[in-house]
């Protein structure tokens, strides 16, 4: 993304900087990582695409060559298209629900001197559980049976409520346990934050402005550029988001939480369709390109 | 000049370092384990012919080797568990097999646990890994595998097996195909319906007695339920497996969830009366009787838990499990068995399920030889009834049911209640195998068991019409077209 | 101006006011279910389903038996197995009930005569072969003794010059449930010879941990013996450890020797171009290339092996990016200096820049510490095999396996945590200073 703004502008500096050989030294720096990204990315990359474009059959690879029949039965494949609904509705969820939970996290434990680094290691603590063991322990809240939740939720009268079980609201409860492990993010625009110089602080102080307002003119505008940054990678780390649904619904109810990374897993490891696997995943890569092409673009129209 | 040059450096340092990486990586695994696929691919694709020339014997290969002096040594997934009870006798079953058989070697290696077993064997598979025989091959799933290459025709071992009339017919059934041999049956059950009979009692119903029809299941079911003690009726089974108990109801509403023309071809009946009647019926029992598990997703493991736990009065059973509903705490003079409540039709058939041996088509002859060798020793009468013996003398309760007809489970359950296994035999008299291309359909079924049992306001009917309008086109058109060619 | 002073300003009361309510908002409701799986992983597998859930783990009961022989002609064996059918089978019974220990005391004519006892994680290990049924013969026991002997599962001591029994010598007439049920069933039985003289339950707390017991030792190498070894969950733990571990080392070197040969050893237009190869990566998703990738494994022979897990990490566009940011920023000067010394640039990067660039170091090492622990899909595909899990795929498995109780579970869930908690505790300052170079740098 951003390297491919800083890979250009080397080419302008070359002609400037004295010459540097291409010496031993650095081709055997840099070449066991080119090996491995060649084995480990481009080279199943494009295998993947090689793949689509066969009935692909694990015994007998690569099994009927079909051109581009894998990707037509995508197209009137009401599972795919299911998929592929779900999977920008995780990310609106996604957005509404987790984004912007930790910027005010931090722009508010910014304004808190006293026990401030107590709170910091608070906000930390539950990064500490591993995802898979959170996922795993937020089904059973969720359980409608005896789950914790809805236990809670009915002293303050609410409930009880399906959650996993309630096809229009499993994608929420997917994204719900999210809200409460931003402690990595919180962080982030944490530390971004006390890189304001102080003296702009106490310049609006003179002039007269309230923290409430300081907060809006100056705190938050200084964390524009870091939430860009956060938010590439939220898109992308949203976009191919598996663990949750794997292990709290498995795709259901329904089908109301199967989102493309699900459909590519069953295709190939439920249903050994290798071939129109490897056409889902295509598929992902070139949104997924197509979403960062134009994050970099309107990033460098700012 | 200077570019090329670098370039073959580039290329020649590249290369070295694959090597390094594969080196590495080798000795650090355990490359002991890693069997050498391009030898085993190189010399499969000669056995097989051979195999498919299919007149020599299995003995006389089997002869061959020995006289070449060679062991052959081969990888079977059937290792027990350590918590498995059967674990000491199964490991003298093995040892005795090798005393017999001196020139093979079997390596036991634990089956896949969990729910994935599946995947687990196909991927494996699929990277030549997989094992050169193997049990867990289910009645649903092996048309399938058969498909994919994963199993080897065993027609011509089986010509020549002394014991293959000893086989009951229902239970060869799924694993012949086109009439070919495929799997050699491995184990077998039936389902019927299950009651806890102490729940029963406290209920104010006759212990003895399982609801007789559709209505006396709601009936009771409603008399069972008690949201105060978490306690409900019946066990549903929604989650990703949901069409597995669903297809039940759809039977006892006389229909099936898929039909098979003379001709091979398959027509979807999700639409057709008995389906959407079973659809209404399963919406009804979760939304307007509300006798089953809050939690409709639950997994197979929660409902198992809800039964042992005397949570579940009612839930679907096989025949086989029996011995774990003892070995987590039930008492046998609780459970009752019984064959399913009859539906409309005034049917209530069990399904029969069950695993076969198959052998792995991508490996040398030999080690093939070797593992029917394996299988014809392990399905013999006498290890069966060592099985059950032992069974018997460490008062595990046996599976009723079993794959061999000159072998008796009942004569080795001399503690077990007579009614329990009359109850079995009823079951397993009407029978019925799973829905046709299963394996495929399941999604599509699936989506639709679970949209009506989450969704109050769903419509069966349009459900099921939805469900079949996405597989005539995603599935069954392209299956069709494939069996006319 | 003096007026302004920092408490009177406007709004920096509301302000004070929100900023900490939504601080503590947001750290209650992620520490209540954390505090909640801690106190879930001590109950026993009945009331973890109670509803209204329990906040905190009830202290398990063990239940005191006394046996009285009066009348009895029993040799030591005999009690032996006197005792076991008296334990085993009993607890057969109450086996979805909750009991924290048996202790069973033998006593003739007003003479102790053995003791005998079993904590409940000892029962849970070995019930599946001890007691498969309820069926409770002389025989099945006699079978099965010297299994329990072999594995210890219960402690038998008997007492060639026991002393004096003091305690109680009548049955109360008032019981507890749990010791009511066990008289129940002592009275019921035809095997047990000796009759009970009292029965009690105490409170024991140091049984609210047998849930880590019976995680720690139930598929464990408890018999390493046989060929036949399975594995526990210490041993997810290590090859999650090992996994996570190689994988940092390996980012570390690779990814620090490109980042350097792209900031400092090459000519600016193939380093843009190395720098698009490496970057250009973070598009494909990985899951897209999940098949091949496995597919890819399985051809050098890496399908099952641990290696196989974590290879495919030493290719991270992200790592060798920020390795090539850090590095462009070291002032050049020293570089050169070093090459005007003579000094090889492999001696420059070891002796110069390695020493200089420990924060960018941390930073990947953490990165990947979490982002490699927490991982799951790629190890679920790619170790099939027991022997090389990690802990989540354990994690996700023990869900599906009837011996283990949720409750069993959950500590599995609090014991994953540990490691990662230490962690982040001990290094949150350098977590914090990492963070901040990553979330400039992206």
């Amino acid at each position: 993304m951003k390297a491919a703004i800083e890979g250009r502008k080397p080419q302008v500096q070359a002609r400037v900087r004295p010459r540097i050989k291409i010496s031993w030294t650095a081709i055997a720096f840099v070449s066991p990582a080119i090996v491995c990204f060649l084995l480990f990315k481009y080279y199943p990359l494009l295998q993947a695409v090689y793949m689509s474009f066969f009935d692909y059959k694990v015994i007998n690879p690569p099994g009927k060559f079909v051109w581009l029949d894998n990707y037509k039965y995508l197209i009137h494949s009401t599972e795919f298209w299911n998929a592929f609904r779900n999977t920008f509705a995780f990310f609106f969820i996604y957005f509404i629900l987790t984004f912007w939970v930790p910027i005010v996290q931090a722009v508010l434990l910014n304004e808190i001197k006293f026990a401030s680094k107590t709170l910091r290691s608070l906000y930390l603590l539950p990064t500490a559980v591993p995802a898979v063991a959170g996922y795993l322990l937020w089904k059973w809240l969720y359980n409608p049976d005896y789950g914790l939740l809805n236990y809670l939720l009915h002293f303050i009268g609410l409930g009880p409520y399906g959650w996993l079980n309630d096809p229009s609201m499993a994608k929420w409860s997917i994204v719900l346990p999210g809200v409460f492990a931003t402690g990595m993010g919180m962080l982030i625009y944490y530390s971004a934050l006390q890189g304001i110089p102080s003296e702009n602080i106490e310049a609006a102080k003179i002039d007269g402005a309230g923290p409430w307002r300081r907060m809006r003119s100056i705190v938050f505008p200084s964390l524009k550029f870091v939430i860009g940054i956060q938010f590439i990678s939220f898109i992308c780390g949203v976009f191919l988001t598996f663990d949750p649904m794997y292990i709290m619904t498995g795709g259901g109810p329904a089908s109301s939480t199967k989102t493309l990374s699900m459909l590519v897993f069953n295709s190939s490891f439920k249903e050994f369709r290798f071939g129109v696997a490897g056409s889902i995943s295509f598929v992902m890569f070139v949104i997924i390109a197509v979403i960062t092409y134009l994050q970099i673009k309107l990033s460098n129209k700012d | 000049m200077k570019k090329k040059q670098r370039f073959r450096t580039w290329s020649s340092l590249a290369i070295a370092l694959v090597l390094m990486l594969m080196v590495s990586a080798c000795s650090g695994g355990n490359s002991s384990n890693v069997t050498n696929v391009s030898e085993a691919t190189n010399d499969s694709s000669s056995t097989n012919a051979a195999a498919n020339n299919g007149s020599d014997n299995a003995e006389a290969t089997a002869d061959n080797t020995a006289s070449n002096g060679g062991t052959v040594e081969i990888t079977v997934w059937d290792q027990p568990n350590p918590d498995d009870t059967m674990k000491s006798i199964k490991e003298e079953v093995y040892a005795d097999f090798e005393v017999q058989h001196p020139n093979i070697k079997v390596k036991h290696e634990l089956m896949p646990q969990g729910t994935n077993d599946r995947e687990v064997f196909v991927t494996a598979m699929a990277g030549g890994n997989g094992p050169d025989a193997y049990h867990s091959a289910h009645f649903p799933i092996i048309a399938d595998w058969v498909g994919q290459g994963l199993a080897l025709d065993l027609t011509p071992y089986w010509d020549s097996y002394a014991d293959k009339d000893k086989f009951i017919p229902s239970s060869m059934e799924a694993g012949t195909i086109d009439g070919k041999v495929y799997g050699v049956p491995h184990d077998m059950y039936v389902t019927g319906l299950f009651w806890n009979k102490k729940m029963f009692e406290a209920a104010g119903l006759d212990r003895d007695t399982p609801p007789a029809n559709w209505d006396q299941l709601v009936e009771f079911g409603k008399k069972l339920a008690d949201p105060a003690k978490k306690q409900y009726g019946i066990t549903l089974l929604g989650m990703e497996w949901a069409d597995w108990w669903f297809e039940y109801y759809v039977w006892q509403a006389g229909g099936d969830l898929t039909h098979v023309n003379p001709d091979g071809t398959v027509q979807l009946a999700f639409t057709e009366e008995p389906s959407v009647t079973a659809l209404q019926f399963y919406k009804d029992l979760k939304w307007k009787d509300k006798i089953v598990q809050n939690n409709v997703l639950q997994s197979y493991q929660d409902n198992m838990n809800d039964i042992f736990q005397g949570r579940a009065a009612m839930s679907n059973a096989a025949s086989g499990g029996f011995g774990d509903y003892v070995a987590q705490g039930m008492d046998l003079n609780d459970v009752g068995f019984a064959p399913y409540p009859v539906g409309p039709s005034g049917k209530g058939p069990g399904q029969i399920g069950g695993a076969y041996w198959i052998i792995n088509p991508k490996t040398t002859k030999e080690k093939q030889d070797a593992a029917w060798q394996y299988i014809m020793y392990l399905n013999s009468k006498e290890v069966a009834e060592k099985y059950l013996q032992f069974q018997q003398d460490n008062g595990i309760f046996p599976n009723l049911l079993s794959v061999r007809s000159d072998v008796d489970p009942s004569q080795f359950a001399q503690d077990i209640s007579p009614e329990l296994v009359a109850a079995v035999n009823k079951a397993a008299s009407d029978t019925h195998l799973e829905y046709f291309l299963k394996e495929r359909l399941t999604p599509y079924v699936v989506k639709a068991v679970q949209k009506a049992l989450t969704d109050e306001k769903s419509n069966p009917k349009q459900l099921l019409q939805e469900a079949q309008d996405a597989a005539q086109k995603e599935v069954v058109d392209a299956y069709n077209a494939s069996v006319k060619k | 101006m003096a007026g302004r002073g920092r408490i009177k300003e406007k709004g920096s009361l509301s302000v004070k006011i929100v900023s900490y309510s939504v601080a503590i908002f947001f750290i209650l409701a992620s520490i209540v279910p954390l505090f909640w799986m801690v106190s879930s992983s001590m109950k026993d597998n009945i009331t973890i389903y109670k509803f209204p859930p329990t906040w905190v783990p009830e202290v398990p009961k063990s239940v005191s038996v006394t046996l009285n022989y009066d009348g009895t002609d029993l040799k030591k064996e005999d009690y032996e197995l006197d005792a076991m059918e008296a334990i085993w089978f009993t607890w057969k019974r109450m086996q979805n009930e909750a009991v924290g220990a048996m202790k069973i005391t033998g006593v003739k004519d007003g003479v102790v005569v053995y003791k005998a006892s079993m904590p409940s994680y000892k029962f849970t290990v070995g019930r599946s072969e001890i007691v498969p049924t309820m069926v409770a013969t002389h025989a099945t026991m006699k079978n099965k003794l010297q299994k329990i002997r072999d594995r210890k599962l219960t402690t038998f001591d008997y007492m060639e010059e026991g002393g004096k029994y003091g305690g109680e010598t009548a049955i109360p007439s008032e019981l507890p449930q749990q010791a009511a049920n066990a008289l129940k069933w002592l009275s019921e039985s035809k095997v047990v010879k000796g009759k009970v003289l009292t029965i009690d339950e105490i409170s024991d707390w140091k049984r609210l941990f047998d849930n880590y017991i019976v995680l720690w030792e139930m598929t464990g190498s408890s018999d390493s013996k046989s060929t036949a070894a399975s594995y526990g969950f210490p041993h997810f733990l290590l090859n999650s450890v090992f996994v996570t571990g190689a994988t940092i080392i390996l980012q570390l070197i690779i990814g620090g020797t490109a980042g350097y040969a792209l900031a400092h050893l090459m000519r600016g237009t193939i380093s843009g171009w190395l720098t698009l190869f490496f970057v250009a990566t973070i598009m494909i998703p990985e899951i897209a290339i999940l098949v091949p990738l496995y597919l890819t494994m399985d051809k050098l022979h890496l399908v099952n092996t641990l290696w196989g897990i974590i290879l495919p990490h030493t290719a991270w566009g992200i790592v060798i990016f920020l390795f090539k940011g850090f590095f462009e920023q070291l002032p050049g000067e020293l570089l050169q200096a070093g090459r005007i010394d003579g000094a090889s640039e492999m001696k420059i990067f070891y002796r110069i820049v390695v020493p200089m660039s420990a924060p960018i170091f941390t930073v990947v090492a953490v990165m990947t510490f979490i982002a490699v622990w927490n991982e799951f899909l790629w190890p679920l595909v790619v170790a099939r095999t027991q022997n090389v899990w990690t802990f989540t795929v354990a994690l996700n498995d023990f869900q599906q396996r009837r011996s283990l109780g949720s409750n069993v579970i959950m500590s599995s869930l609090v014991i994953a945590t540990i490691p990662l908690m230490i962690i982040i505790t001990s290094c949150q300052k350098l977590i914090e200073k990492g963070v901040s170079f990553t979330g400039l740098k992206g």
